[in-house]
């Protein structure tokens, strides 16, 4: 007969379903932030000062800021307080800051080979941009290429050699979305914060840059492996009146090779605030 | 600078300087087709233009945005100043807004 004396050897370890449960949603959590960092969320208002700010440029009734070739006055900023519809003076000018950061961006890159310095800057993910007002959309609808003269838009830039080129779209006076020509992903896109899908923007679209290869590479543009694309999880409004926000961010977003968004109807309201402090000190905030 | 001025240049330079303030035609479009033409002085700052065009049509100056080859036309630009030729045009274009479809 023999005795055990040594220890008792441990108990196998048979983990609960709970257990089990819990180990495998925190790998799917590593899995999950390995694919796809998270970007911290939105804060809900800007610091202090800046708050003050914004306060003091909505009550300024000589409020007047230029940007390029655009300009923001008194009575367009108001539009960025709550629940009011923006118009194509507040949009047009933040395409002109998105463009206007793309260009300071550039002029970095340059420098930087100069220098050959490699550099981490919050600028380096930055695309090759190019906004056109929504204007652009607007004649191409109602005139199309050559009655719009189109081709005058496009005369000082080679359009096929951008990154993206990002619009704002002006549906019947009522309603803002978003659209993109992706040269990067071969796509042409469009954010509609309502949820359609906007089978006209991909079909002018498609008519414009056929028609502009024809003009200045003198042959039909090559579709191969070009698709129509919208995101299936587009933030959307729960409202009738914050499209014109949305517009403006995706836009922003897609400025930075963003591939989602990481906004939804609650940051509205900040996001108003942070574009009018943009506007007034005609930059965007890198936070 | 227009070829026609530099031919008038090569030829003779005294006329230019007449010339250089001479006056051209330009043509405002709506984007739905509706032409005004107006004869301005080259060196005329086109604001001047605009509030001529927004009585003409009743509208406030506000309300109307003025583009020359897509890029919106400010306060002090002249012909002159965006290099506009002769029977060049002007597209006018009308608010947008937008909150909801």
């Amino acid at each position: 007969m023999y005795v055990i004396c040594s220890p008792r050897p441990p108990k196998p370890f048979i983990p609960s379903f709970d257990q089990l449960r819990i180990s495998a949603r925190s790998k799917d959590n590593a899995i999950e932030h390995l694919l796809r960092p998270k970007r911290s969320p939105l804060p809900t208002s800007l610091p202090p000062e800046d708050e003050a700010q914004v306060e003091a440029f909505l009550s300024d009734q000589a409020f007047r800021v230029k940007c390029g070739r655009e300009t923001v006055v008194h009575k367009d900023l108001q539009r960025l307080r709550p629940c009011q519809w923006l118009n194509d003076e507040i949009i047009n000018f933040y395409g002109a800051l998105i463009m206007a950061r793309w260009e300071a961006e550039k002029k970095n890159r340059v420098a930087e080979k100069e220098n050959r310095k490699k550099s981490s800057r919050p600028g380096h993910q930055l695309l090759d941009v190019h906004y056109f007002s929504t204007f652009f959309w607007t004649k191409l609808v109602d005139q199309g290429y050559e009655m719009g003269r189109l081709a005058k838009w496009t005369k000082m830039f080679d359009i096929f050699a951008k990154d993206v080129v990002v619009m704002a779209v002006n549906h019947s006076n009522s309603h803002w979305t978003a659209a993109a020509i992706n040269f990067r992903k071969k796509r042409f896109e469009s954010y509609d914060s309502m949820g359609f899908s906007r089978e006209a923007v991909f079909r002018y679209l498609r008519v414009f840059i056929d028609t502009e290869h024809r003009l200045r590479k003198k042959q039909p543009f090559d579709f191969t492996g070009w698709e129509d694309y919208t995101l299936s999880s587009t933030p959307q409004q729960e409202n009738g009146y914050d499209c014109g926000v949305f517009t403006c961010q995706f836009m922003e977003s897609l400025s930075r090779g963003e591939e989602s968004f990481n906004f939804t109807q609650s940051n509205m309201p900040y996001l108003r605030k942070r574009m009018i402090w943009e506007i007034g000190n005609t930059k965007l905030r890198d936070d | 600078m227009s070829d026609q001025e530099e031919q008038q240049a090569t030829q003779d330079p005294v006329p230019k300087m007449e010339d250089a303030n001479a006056p051209i035609n330009i043509k405002v479009v709506t984007s739905s087709g509706e032409e005004v033409f107006f004869k301005i002085k080259r060196n005329t700052k086109l604001s001047k233009l605009q509030a001529a065009y927004a009585s003409k049509v009743g509208k406030e100056v506000s309300s109307i945005r003025f583009l020359y080859d897509g890029n919106r036309i400010n306060e002090d630009d002249t012909p002159a100043s965006l290099e506009m030729e002769d029977n060049d045009t002007i597209d006018v274009m009308v608010e947008q807004v937008g909150g909801s479809a």
